[in-house]
């Protein structure tokens, strides 16, 4: 690809009729609204996946990602990598984390038959998993018999494999307690690169698979103890959001605890949870 | 007792009112107690009475009888015996009981009961007095013994009379007291009838207007009126309603204006954080875009280093090749040299054998006949030295020239040795400076990219904002929705309702001016092409099947370009600056490569790669 190729693909605009296209596509197999303002960044992180594939229009692209090939070829989940949006970091909104410290883990009754099962929907490159298994590690270093499990979901298979390799730069961590980063961190061995590792003994804690929240879920009903819903849902239109919080609620235990973004207020959708501090709620038995 | 006249409070009321009907039980039950008193008194006294009387007259009946008796007896023992003087009527027993009954004193026996027992007494006494001769005193005894037998009928009678009318008396009496209880139940009832009237529907009706008031309230009506006005409980009540009314106004004042700038502000950051959105959208495709011109320009600049450092070679190669022409243009004029100075032993050798050739045909000419064959060896001889003489010099000027030649081209080479040795010098100079550049590109490279990361960091984050400013902006509408439940002023009712309706209309999304086509960068004539004029035609559209292996190739390509590159830095004469890039990142970006061509997972399977803990070798514990 010379100059001429590479200012003129990045040149591309979507037109309108490919935007609702997406639109249409994000809206209905994923529950995403799309605002007409996200054109921009829809067209600016499409570009990418242009560059990658040599296609020089979004016709074609939207075409070829859409089609069996592109599904086959994993464009099709490319493209929804690029149309979702990753953000998260360690400890993240940490009141949810200081609640789960300070109140639901102490009220936990430990049973070693049944290990504290924690849900992280949504995990996008999986911080909010490993912040969740730092606070039960450090729980069970008090309370041995205690064990638990943490799945994390997200639809993106990208940040899912990022979860899933646990790299990530020094800089995501150094907000964290340095004797936890010490404790759960290995660092690079070459000095000039910034990466830090969580150790294998935590990656092991955390079962990552792909999930789209839209569709069916493969946890029974009543099976989870805590559920973290975080910043997803103002990704959804309303009628999903409501489907996805009824699904959530359906599969945590009578009890339990279902977290949402500090933004997010799912009170409306169901009268089977009460709020018990900002965005978190308690199921009602 | 009206609720203007007597201020009374509730409690007061209810007491008065209790109290009024207590009283009222209590004299009812006063005056009962008291008519039955009287009643069963005056029975108690009337049959004393009668007792007496009765039992008196029964006693004195008999007691005549008794005489009456005697009388016939002595009539019959007077006609038997003719004699009735020896014995007299004893009336002292009737006496007795009538002086007993009288001696009683019993004032309040009735009258004709008092008159009449001085008459019987009387009577008795004339029977006692009167001597009984004969059977005519006999018989007037008796007929005044009838006469007082007469007057105790009379007594008993009169009784009898007595009891009537007793009876009638306490008939008319009960009637009277049971009209009376009547008139007096019927008074009660109509003075409770006020008492209530009064009493509890002054109360009732302030319980009325209290709930009214607290009703609006409920409705969410903050400027409904009390209606109560008064110093009781209600009054309080009322009072307390229109004071928490007048607090909850001014609370949910504060609230509908606080929610009203979080409206404002919210909607202003939810446009702001939209244009942030898509500007860190813009930023993160523009520093993309940068990123890529920037590896084009590195890819140009490595280029030119290669090409510097192979002129630098080839400028090396030249400079050598001249200064080993110049030695060879040396030793060449040596040679020449040495051939002119074998050239002129030649002439010399051709020009003895010329004067030997002369001799010989001298001396054959001598010789004669035998030496004719001679003479003309000799002639050929001398023509030979003669050429080979002429030859000489020729090759003597040639040679001559040839030195001179040579020495000129000596001393040209030697001077272009010197600019040879400068050109290379600059060569080199550009060769390592492109080295620099291509390393210093790199090192922008590397930045650009952690810059791109950030950037695309940026866009995820304001991504998030915009998304989050949506919900709060939901949220505050629906706070502003639950707040307009209260109504604080009937005006403001209506403007509030106005002004929610405007601020629901969802504002046009302004279209941030980074939205505009970015201007499209050219390299390699260094000036901008405006792509609405030259519109880009593409050459040919890369069909579907093809687009990876392309993509392969061109990745195989690079990196035998590098293995190439590789290889030409390390012929490099000046010292290359070694590259920051370190191994471990190629590693973990080798690792990501990977994932990338792991692509597709199935949905709801746990993800296991058994490579996942090699990479745990590039890692260590922390210090």
């Amino acid at each position: 690809m010379n100059y001429n190729e590479a200012a003129n693909l990045y040149s591309q605009q979507l037109t309108e009729d490919e935007f609702k296209r997406i639109q249409k596509f994000m809206l209905e197999s994923l529950g995403i609204k799309l605002s007409p303002i996200k054109i921009v960044m829809v067209n600016s992180r499409l570009i990418k996946r242009l560059k990658k594939t040599g296609i020089n229009n979004f016709k074609d692209y939207l075409d070829y990602a859409m089609s069996p090939e592109g599904k086959k070829s994993g464009e099709f989940e490319c493209m929804i990598d690029e149309l979702t949006t990753h953000k998260t970091e360690f400890f993240r909104e940490s009141e949810h984390f200081d609640l789960l410290k300070g109140r639901i883990l102490p009220e936990y009754k430990i049973d070693s038959r049944n290990p504290f099962k924690i849900w992280s929907a949504g995990c996008s490159t999986g911080e909010e998993a490993y912040s969740m298994a730092i606070v039960l590690s450090e729980f069970k270093l008090i309370n041995p018999t205690f064990d638990f499990t943490i799945f994390a979901t997200d639809i993106s298979n990208s940040s899912v494999m990022k979860a899933f390799r646990a790299i990530y730069n020094r800089e995501a961590v150094k907000n964290m307690e340095p004797n936890l980063v010490k404790k759960y961190f290995l660092a690079s061995k070459d000095t000039t690169d910034n990466k830090v590792r969580v150790v294998k003994n935590l990656r092991e804690k955390v079962h990552f698979s792909i999930l789209n929240l839209v569709d069916d879920y493969f946890f029974q009903d009543n099976s989870l103890d805590v559920v973290f819903c975080r910043n997803t849902l103002i990704y959804f239109d309303d009628v999903s959001k409501r489907n996805v919080v009824h699904k959530l609620i359906e599969k945590v235990k009578p009890g339990g605890y279902l977290f949402v973004g500090l933004s997010e207020t799912i009170s409306q959708y169901s009268k089977a949870i009460s709020q018990v501090s900002p965005s978190a709620y308690v199921k009602i038995n | 007792m009206s609720s203007s006249g007597l201020k009374l409070n509730v409690s007061g009321k209810l007491i008065l009112g209790g109290s009024f009907f207590l009283l009222t039980f209590l004299l009812f039950h006063v005056l009962v107690w008291v008519g039955l008193n009287k009643i069963e008194e005056s029975n108690a006294v009337f049959h004393q009475k009668q007792m007496l009387v009765t039992n008196f007259v029964k006693e004195a009946l008999l007691a005549t009888e008794k005489l009456s008796d005697e009388c016939v007896a002595l009539v019959e023992n007077g006609e038997r015996t003719g004699n009735y003087a020896q014995s007299s009527l004893n009336t002292s027993a009737i006496q007795r009981i009538v002086q007993e009954q009288q001696s009683n004193g019993n004032a309040d026996l009735p009258a004709y009961f008092q008159n009449t027992l001085p008459e019987i007494l009387v009577l008795l006494r004339q029977v006692d007095s009167q001597s009984i001769n004969s059977a005519s005193d006999v018989r007037k005894a008796e007929k005044t013994l009838k006469q007082v037998n007469a007057k105790l009928v009379y007594l008993l009678d009169q009784e009898n009379l007595t009891t009537q009318n007793y009876i009638s008396f306490v008939a008319t009496a009960q009637a009277k007291f049971t009209s009376g209880l009547i008139i007096w139940t019927s008074l009660a009832i109509v003075f409770a009838m006020i008492v209530y009237v009064v009493i509890i529907r002054s109360v009732r009706i302030k319980v009325q207007k209290t709930l009214r008031l607290t009703k609006k309230i409920a409705s969410g009506d903050l400027v409904a009126v009390s209606e109560v006005n008064s110093d009781d409980e209600f009054g309080k009540i009322n009072e307390s309603l229109v004071e928490m009314q007048d607090h909850f106004r001014e609370v949910i004042h504060s609230i509908k204006d606080i929610s009203q700038k979080i409206l404002s502000a919210s909607s202003e950051f939810n446009s702001g954080s939209q244009i942030i959105s898509s500007g860190a959208g813009s930023q993160a495709a523009s520093a993309e875009e940068i990123t890529a011109a920037m590896e084009q320009i590195a890819e140009g600049i490595k280029q030119s280093a290669q090409n510097a450092n192979q002129t630098g070679a080839i400028a090396k190669d030249a400079f050598d090749g001249i200064l080993h022409g110049a030695d060879n243009l040396e030793s060449a004029l040596s040679v020449i040299e040495e051939i002119a100075h074998k050239n002129s032993i030649i002439k010399e050798i051709s020009y003895q054998t010329k004067i030997l050739s002369i001799n010989a045909s001298v001396e054959a000419s001598r010789a004669a006949e035998v030496g004719r064959g001679f003479a003309v060896v000799a002639e050929e001889v001398k023509r030979l030295a003669e050429t080979t003489q002429t030859s000489a010099g020729e090759i003597g000027n040639v040679s001559k020239k040839g030195v001179e030649l040579t020495r000129q081209s000596a001393e040209e080479l030697r001077r272009l040795v010197e600019e040879f040795k400068k050109t290379s010098e600059l060569v080199s100079q550009i060769a390592a400076a492109s080295n620099e550049h291509n390393a210093t590109i790199e090192q922008i490279n590397l930045s650009l990219q952690e810059l791109n990361n950030i950037t695309q960091q940026n866009a995820s984050s304001a991504e998030e904002l915009a998304a989050s400013s949506d919900e709060l902006l939901n949220l505050t509408r629906s706070l502003e929705d639950s707040v307009s439940y209260f109504k604080l002023t009937e005006e403001q009712l209506v403007v509030e309702e106005k002004t929610i309706t405007e601020e629901k209309v969802v504002p046009e999304p302004i279209r941030p001016f980074l939205l505009d086509k970015p201007e499209p960068m050219t390299f390699v004539d260094d000036k901008k092409v405006d792509v609405k004029e030259k519109p880009f035609v593409p050459e040919e559209k890369p069909t579907f099947h093809d687009w990876r292996s392309e993509a392969k190739k061109e990745v195989v390509a690079k990196k035998t370009e590098k293995v190439v590159a590789k290889n030409e830095t390390i012929v490099e004469p000046p010292a290359e600056p070694k590259l920051l890039k370190p191994t471990v990142d190629k590693r973990i970006s080798a690792a990501k490569e990977k994932e990338e061509e792991v692509k597709v997972h199935p949905k709801g399977v746990r993800i296991n790669l058994s490579d996942n803990d090699d990479f745990d070798s590039q890692f260590e514990k922390m210090k």
